[in-house]
């Protein structure tokens, strides 16, 4: 049975944590600390077990969870996606092959997606020369790969992105 | 075919123009948990439309733009506060006294010839407040498939309007550049409501040659994106068909909508979801996922327009999945969410 818990998650740094901070009301919880790896060269904390957030509706409050985007953090992905009615995955299109960590993202969290539905956010095009033309890579690969999933440019620093995210997952979960 | 008329240069005053038929009918729903309440008010508004070619056009609540609801149900307030908030939704407060100081207020204890006299009162002043929505569709059906089908048939068009706009269209890159010599950046909703409110006698469309074209356009610098340019024209244009262009009567999306660079409305959304996952005809979606025929053809032929939309005319057509929906949240919460999240993004 599905919780009222939306689940983001992707690479590091494709704006999991910044996704969460834009919905919620409360002031989010993070689990951060400074990374001592290669992903200090990319940002100054990486989350390593979750972010969470609550957005209030009548009646009670949807639980947003941010994943870890480290693979050895992986361990909490499935234990935050357990029983999820969404999963937001977040693929930031400046790191060398997006379509293989989307690959990944896919295999690792197949079970729920099933149970749930997916939604698929393209990150950080604006560091493109032709961003459509790396959206229409994403659109063919989806094609053939036959997935039905929304799949969108967006910035997560602008509300109305996110929003249209979890617009396009409710969306889906209606027509399930 | 290069143009509709089979002609290099297109006036879009030879279009027979339907615009004439549109009324003010406005969306309206019924938001009350009380049944008996609830089919007593939609009665009124069935009553209020008879005889008055279509005052009211009764929807879910995502479309409404009038929405009855009442304080003393769940979540009463909150929807009102989210209201006033916005100007999209007009609400009209249901209640034993308008405590709240709500603009429109009928009373529970009313009669129904009280009742349609606010539900006239509402109609009146939202038909004034919007003097030029109805001549903003000045664009009839025809002009508009006549503009859409110009634009994609030919590779490089020059659309003029009055020698004062000029913009350039260009199918092989998927850009538009725009002449405009009031503004120097011109955004994709901006320019597609410029286009669907000008008259369409002075729109003068022409094909271009490859050479032609990028010798007038080298010196502008910004473009828009034709795709997303035709998302955003053909979703507000309002009163359309399905194009006489599109053969099949079943369909399928090909991939899904860049709904992040277009303003569309839930109901767009929810039939992208559908015809991601169903071969369905207009008349299946609608009745499967209730959102209106507009909605349904809106999203069929801005899919079409812009090569998204494969029919049962199409090769990799696929096999017929029966629809059977058991969805995993009931349409409440979801506009509980959604109408939460708006709240957020627009404050």
């Amino acid at each position: 049975m599905s919780e009222l818990k939306i689940v983001f998650t992707g690479t590091v740094g494709s704006g999991k944590t910044e996704a969460v901070y834009t919905l919620s009301d409360i002031p989010i919880i993070k689990t951060d600390v400074t990374p001592t790896d290669a992903v200090q060269n990319l940002k100054e904390s990486t989350t390593i077990a979750m972010d969470y957030g609550e957005l209030t509706i009548e009646n009670g409050v949807v639980a947003l969870y941010g994943t870890p985007g480290q693979r050895r953090f992986s361990y909490m992905w499935d234990i935050l996606a357990k029983n999820a009615m969404a999963i937001v995955i977040l693929v930031d299109n400046s790191r060398n092959n997006p379509i293989e960590d989307l690959c990944g993202y896919i295999a690792n969290f197949e079970k729920h997606i099933e149970n749930s539905t997916a939604v698929f956010g393209i990150t950080h095009l604006d560091l493109s020369n032709d961003s459509e033309k790396e959206m229409e890579k994403y659109y063919n690969f989806f094609e053939k790969q036959n997935y039905n999933f929304p799949i969108l440019k967006v910035d997560v620093r602008k509300r109305s992105d996110v929003y249209v995210l979890v617009e396009s997952a409710l969306a889906m979960l209606e027509v399930a | 075919m290069r143009n509709p008329m089979g002609q290099n240069q297109y006036n879009l005053s030879n279009t027979e123009d339907r615009s004439g038929q549109s009324n003010c009918a406005i969306k309206i729903c019924v938001r009350l948990l009380d049944n008996v309440q609830r089919k007593r008010l939609e009665q009124n508004i069935h009553m209020h439309n008879k005889g008055k070619n279509d005052t009211w056009d009764l929807v879910a609540a995502a479309e409404a733009e009038v929405i009855i609801f009442s304080i003393d149900e769940p979540g009463g307030e909150i929807f009102l506060k989210s209201c006033l908030k916005q100007t999209k939704i007009t609400p009209v407060l249901f209640s034993t006294e308008n405590r709240t100081d709500c603009p429109w207020f009928i009373d529970k204890s009313t009669d129904s010839v009280e009742c349609m006299d606010v539900l006239s009162n509402v109609h009146k002043a939202l038909v004034k407040s919007k003097p030029n929505e109805s001549s903003a569709t000045n664009l009839s059906p025809s002009a508009f498939e006549n503009l859409t089908a110009f634009i994609t048939d030919n590779e490089y068009v020059h659309l003029s309007y009055k020698n004062f706009l000029s913009i350039y269209f260009d199918k092989i890159d998927n850009k538009i550049y725009v002449e405009n010599p009031a503004t120097k950046k011109i955004s994709y909703s901006k320019l597609a409501r410029a286009i669907h409110t000008v008259k369409p006698e002075f729109l003068t469309l022409t094909a271009l040659s490859k050479v032609e074209f990028k010798g007038i356009t080298k010196n502008i610098l910004d473009y828009l994106l034709l795709k997303k340019f035709l998302w955003e024209f053909t979703i507000m244009c309002p009163e359309q068909k399905l194009l006489n262009s599109i053969t099949g009567t079943r369909f399928k999306l090909k991939s899904w909508p860049p709904f992040s660079s277009f303003s569309h409305s839930y109901s767009h959304v929810l039939t992208a979801a559908f015809l991601k996952k169903y071969i369905a005809n207009v008349a299946t979606v609608t009745t499967s996922i209730d959102v209106s025929e507009q909605s349904v053809i809106n999203v069929i032929n801005a899919a079409h327009i812009t090569n998204g939309l494969i029919d049962e005319t199409c090769e990799n057509f696929g096999k017929q999945y029966t629809v059977n929906l058991q969805p995993k949240t009931s349409k409440s919460m979801v506009k509980n969410i959604l109408g939460k999240i708006l709240t957020k993004v627009s404050s």
